[in-house]
């Protein structure tokens, strides 16, 4: 049986390896950097809890699962929506001109995207995960995760596109 | 470079303007050991895994154990004379409503000293965790048919600890069903306070286990014999006292302790009545001394159903059941497919050879069929067979054969997404049609309803989520079996 010292030592070296990647995936899903610190943070707490179990198997896919789990419940519960629409009405991709900043560039496009669509292209090009290691993180069909990656740069493209003119 | 190179670069890029923020190690640890914690107190309304108990008999009292079972001292049912109860049922209620209404600061107050020092950064912590506590303890403040059933543990002449059993329907993530649950309260003289968060360890009653109603997911009271075994994991080394008592009649039924028999970091400790029990709904509390004045505590609902002659173990279908093969939640489904002219003739063939399979309850032959497909998707979590996986399912109350056959007789729709996303340079066809439509109707969503597998709400909750990520099974116009899984 793992004691409580070995368990929080364990989780601490897990903590330094992944901390802060978790937190900057959070901040890529969610665009609003004291949620992503919250949501990571959460997620962290949750890999913790259930240490134990996980901790024989690879826990950074655990943690990760766990934060896009999270993620979309909070979108389910529309609180991530109603902040989306809010800073929307604010126009804040269109006006901010060219010396609009990479992260509000890439996080203003990513919002266009549906919650599981913006976590896979997240895992895809920012964690470089592989189509098989999403589908088994979001716990989603391949095939799916390959539409999903199709559908995303299909969106994704002219918004970036357009915003790298404008940079230009 | 391609443009997936120039996106990877766009991101990598994009983090130096990240917005920065730290997270505290040290607060992350703290907050776990505070969800152990809360999670042990909680544990009533886990569903997660727990053990099988069926033919489990570690230590089984009933069939003349070695060592026979002793009264228990602690359902003591009078209190000694200078502590009062009568503050016990109003503290419980008056602590449970405070955190419904988010008045952390009361439920504080109500709290037990034991409980709090669990708060390592105190009241703040309290009050942070206020919105986890509303959602399951508070969400009681609004049960209906609420009962309280009371064991006391330990009474001396100042001051007792009485287990307060909460028994009625609850509705909290899903909708309302009889649940149960146990709080330990302390009283000194006529002061009680609640003390749910004082015990390390926990205790999990694995048996009997609500399972869930499949339509509406509400929490059932499961029906045992009346000779039941009862079961739960308490921490190894603890005195168990099992206790029962009848819904709608305050006395208790039954009382006695079972002693566990270690297994990893848990015992299994198991009781069953010492005469059989009548037809009713029960509550059954499990109150483990582990011999530092605390008490985990665990509850459950059940019921005891009407024994007739030809009583036989409830199948969760009314169709005959296959008089020598397996049972399942497909027993006595129809075998046949609803037609589908849409279908290549491979495509039909292979949703034939699966229904009948599935109605069969034959796992190995579903997995047979998956294995003609290298692509075969069934889960992410971790399995590795299907065969297995399903049976385990069904073992679980997950109804998945049942829903295999139903998925399969709702109308399907070509895939729509574009071969080279899918991997697949042929036809797909998905079940039920909102699987595979990327702009699905209202037809296809009333579809869905109409075949059971989604309710309007659950309609409007997939439509929010820009897509439907129920159970769905796919098959491709050779006939390879693609998949059925469920999960978004």
């Amino acid at each position: 049986m793992l004691s409580t010292s070995e368990r929080d030592d364990e989780f601490r070296a897990f903590f330094v390896a992944e901390s802060e990647r978790l937190r900057r995936l959070a901040l890529y899903l969610t665009g609003d950097a004291e949620r992503a610190a919250d949501l990571a943070q959460e997620a962290l707490v949750r890999t913790y809890k259930h240490w134990a179990r996980i901790r024989n198997d690879d826990p950074g896919p655990y943690a990760r699962r766990t934060l896009v789990n999270l993620v979309r419940s909070a979108h389910r519960r529309s609180l991530l929506e109603r902040r989306h629409r809010e800073e929307h009405a604010e126009g804040a991709v269109a006006s901010s001109g060219p010396r609009v900043d990479e992260w509000l560039r890439v996080s203003q496009a990513l919002k266009t995207l549906p919650p599981t669509r913006r976590a896979v292209v997240v895992l895809r090009f920012y964690e470089d995960m592989s189509e098989a290691q999403i589908a088994r993180v979001l716990d989603r069909p391949v095939g799916t995760v390959k539409s999903d990656i199709h559908r995303a740069l299909a969106k994704l493209r002219p918004l970036l596109d357009e915003s790298s003119r404008e940079m230009a | 470079m391609s443009y997936e190179d120039r996106l990877r670069d766009t991101f990598h890029n994009a983090e130096r303007s990240m917005p920065r923020a730290a997270i505290s190690v040290e607060e992350t640890i703290a907050r776990g050991h505070r969800a152990r914690r809360v999670y042990w107190a909680s544990v009533a309304f886990a569903t997660a895994a727990v053990i099988a108990v069926g033919g489990v008999s570690a230590y089984a009292l009933r069939d003349g154990a070695p060592e026979p079972p002793t009264p228990a001292s602690t359902p003591t049912p009078t209190p000694a004379a200078e502590v009062s109860l009568d503050a016990v049922v109003p503290a419980v209620d008056r602590w449970l409503e405070a955190l419904a209404e988010g008045d952390a600061e009361r439920a504080w107050r109500l709290t037990a000293p034991e409980s709090r020092r669990s708060f390592e950064g105190g009241f703040a912590e309290f009050e942070d965790m206020a919105t986890t506590l509303a959602e399951g303890f508070g969400a009681w403040a609004g049960a209906t048919a609420l009962e309280h059933k009371l064991t006391t543990v330990r009474a001396s002449d100042s001051e007792a600890v009485v287990v307060v059993t909460l028994s009625g329907e609850v509705s909290q993530e899903y909708p309302a069903g009889p649940v149960a649950r146990a709080l330990p309260v302390r009283v000194v003289g006529d002061r009680a306070l609640v003390d749910p968060f004082g015990a390390e360890a926990g205790v999990e009653v694995s048996w009997p286990e609500s399972t869930p109603d499949p339509e509406t997911g509400a929490p059932t009271s499961p029906e045992v014999a009346p000779d039941e075994t009862f079961s739960a994991n308490v921490p190894v080394g603890a005195r168990s006292d099992f206790v029962v008592h009848r819904v709608g009649d305050g006395d208790e039924i039954d009382a006695w302790i079972a002693r566990g028999t270690a297994e990893g970091s848990d015992a299994l400790a198991e009781w069953s009545p010492r005469s059989p029990l009548d037809e009713g709904d029960y509550v059954l509390t499990v109150v483990a001394d582990v011999g530092d004045d605390t008490f985990p505590v665990g509850a459950a609902r059940f019921t005891v159903a009407a024994v007739s002659a030809s009583a036989t173990p409830t199948p969760t279908v009314t169709a005959t059941p296959s008089p020598t093969g397996p049972t399942c939640s497909a027993t006595g489904m129809s075998p046949e497919p609803v037609m589908q002219p849409n279908l290549t003739p491979e495509a039909a063939t292979t949703r034939r050879a699966i229904l009948a399979a599935a109605v069969e309850c034959d796992y190995e032959g579903l997995a047979e069929i998956a294995a003609q497909s290298d692509t075969f998707a069934f889960t992410f979590g971790g399995a590795d067979d299907p065969a297995e996986y399903w049976e385990n399912a069904e073992d679980e109350g997950d109804e998945v054969m049942r829903v295999l056959v139903t998925v399969l007789n709702a109308p399907n729709a070509v895939e729509e997404t574009p071969p080279e996303a899918r991997g697949r340079h042929e036809r797909v066809f998905a079940w039920p049609s909102v699987a595979g439509l990327l702009e699905p109707t209202a037809e296809d969503w009333r579809a869905l309803v109409d075949a059971g597998l989604a309710t309007d709400r659950e309609v409007e909750d997939y439509k929010d989520f820009g897509g439907y990520y129920g159970w769905r099974a796919s098959i491709s116009a050779s006939g390879a079996w693609l998949g059925f899984v469920a999960g978004d």
